[in-house]
């Protein structure tokens, strides 16, 4: 079995391990900054991603906050944006930001090849690598211009996994939204584009209108799994309101970039 | 497996068992500062640094460690002459039962090798993994302040 932070792992398989293996030796906790966007090794640290004033530059807020919301500091100092995204889990921080970021994706083992966000998040991950693959790379493409994200995790605790979480990347037009994506995970696993909330706001201003017709289409459009700490009901109104917030705050930041 | 990797300053080759975890590892040889509390990650009280890192002992296997740089909170100090963190977690009252205290400990030595004057914000940001059931977290804050405060005098004046 192929381990990269491990946090997950130890848990499942304690006392019953064969032979792991582990990628921190392998150079993969890279990042470069290319011309198509920010190449993020498979094992750059979920603590690196939150505090690295170059990396929240380049690839926008919305994947900082995503990483600082995984568990605690101890935890973010092992976790490894590959395993977080390969290992996908309900309460996994950063694939909702990374859909909304249109991050893609690089395995490489049996030959390389590049996944794009659609393709990547039309199931578990898992299901692109075979024997002797591994994800190395995430690349998360450059902001364009008057461009804002967000991400917002809504849990119990700070420290609890996320009964939602949700990201967007917003591009304003003077003040009109001409690109959008919303994502929402935690209940999602794979996370879910907003379909119908994006078509809501899009081509046109984000008056209280609109974000309340985006909020009404974002719970509509989710169809949350069980989950013992709270109802069905519930998740689909916290969709609504963190897809609002998250699109709110990225047309805020998109606003502020070019000041 | 044979491990060579460096514990509490000292160059040392411990044998690992299959399967175990980092925190058995420390506690099989005798650092009794790494408490087996919750063993996923929850609670902290296992916090040492790998690396200078603030990490979860039961969150690592034993075998992820080969030639890391190991401190647990016997290492940085003991009771005739205890490290400015030990000493302000005692004269702050920081303590009930003590079991998180030397994670809490570690997680603020991280904290203070990395920054010398981190805002409550920070503080907060690089403690959230350790839990304190006993009481509340003011002792624990007034702790840090005065280790900071007393560090920074003593770069001052070195």
């Amino acid at each position: 079995m192929i381990v990269a932070g491990a946090t997950e792992v130890g848990l499942r398989i304690r006392g019953s391990v064969r032979a792991l293996v582990d990628l921190s030796g392998l150079g993969l906790d890279q990042v470069t900054y290319e011309d198509d966007g920010v190449h993020l090794g498979a094992m750059v640290r979920a603590t690196r991603i939150y505090r690295d004033p170059a990396i929240r530059a380049a690839a926008g807020d919305a994947l900082s906050e995503s990483a600082f919301a995984i568990g605690s500091e101890p935890i973010r100092n092992l976790t490894s944006i590959g395993g977080n995204v390969v290992h996908l889990t309900s309460w996994s921080d950063t694939p909702p930001a990374l859909q909304a970021l249109d991050a893609s994706f690089v395995v490489e083992g049996n030959g390389r090849r590049m996944y794009d966000s659609a393709e990547f998040w039309g199931g578990q991950p898992r299901r692109l690598l075979e024997a002797g693959d591994i994800l190395t790379e995430v690349i998360v493409p450059t902001l364009a211009a008057n461009t804002g994200t967000a991400f917002i995790k809504h849990a119990k605790t700070a420290v609890d996994f996320a009964l939602v979480n949700g990201a967007a990347r917003v591009t304003m037009d003077d003040d009109i939204v001409s690109d959008i994506r919303l994502s929402i995970g935690a209940m999602h696993t794979p996370p879910l584009r907003l379909a119908g909330a994006e078509a809501a706001l899009l081509g046109g201003p984000l008056s209280d209108e609109r974000l309340a017709a985006a909020e009404a289409a974002a719970a509509a459009e989710v169809s949350p799994r069980r989950d013992a700490r709270a109802s069905e009901d519930y998740l689909r109104h916290c969709a609504g309101v963190v897809a609002r917030r998250c699109a709110s705050l990225a047309a805020k930041r998109a606003g502020e970039s070019n000041v | 497996m044979k491990l060579n990797l460096t514990l509490n300053g000292e160059a040392r080759t411990l044998d690992a068992q299959p399967g175990e975890m980092l925190l058995e590892l420390l506690r099989r040889n005798n650092c009794w500062s790494v408490k087996n509390g919750c063993q996923d990650g929850n609670c902290g009280t296992c916090v040492v640094q790998v690396n200078g890192e603030a990490v979860n002992a039961c969150l690592m296997m034993a075998g992820q460690v080969q030639g890391a740089e190991i401190l647990t909170c016997e290492g940085i100090g003991n009771p005739r002459a205890p490290h400015p963190i030990q000493s302000h977690f005692v004269t702050a009252a920081a303590v009930q039962c003590g079991y998180c205290t030397p994670g809490l400990i570690m997680s603020t030595k991280a904290l203070l090798d990395r920054v010398s004057a981190p805002s409550d914000v920070e503080i907060k940001e690089a403690l959230d993994g350790n839990l304190c059931r006993c009481t509340g977290y003011v002792k624990i804050m007034d702790a840090v302040h005065g280790a900071i405060e007393e560090l920074s005098g003593q770069e001052a004046t070195t």
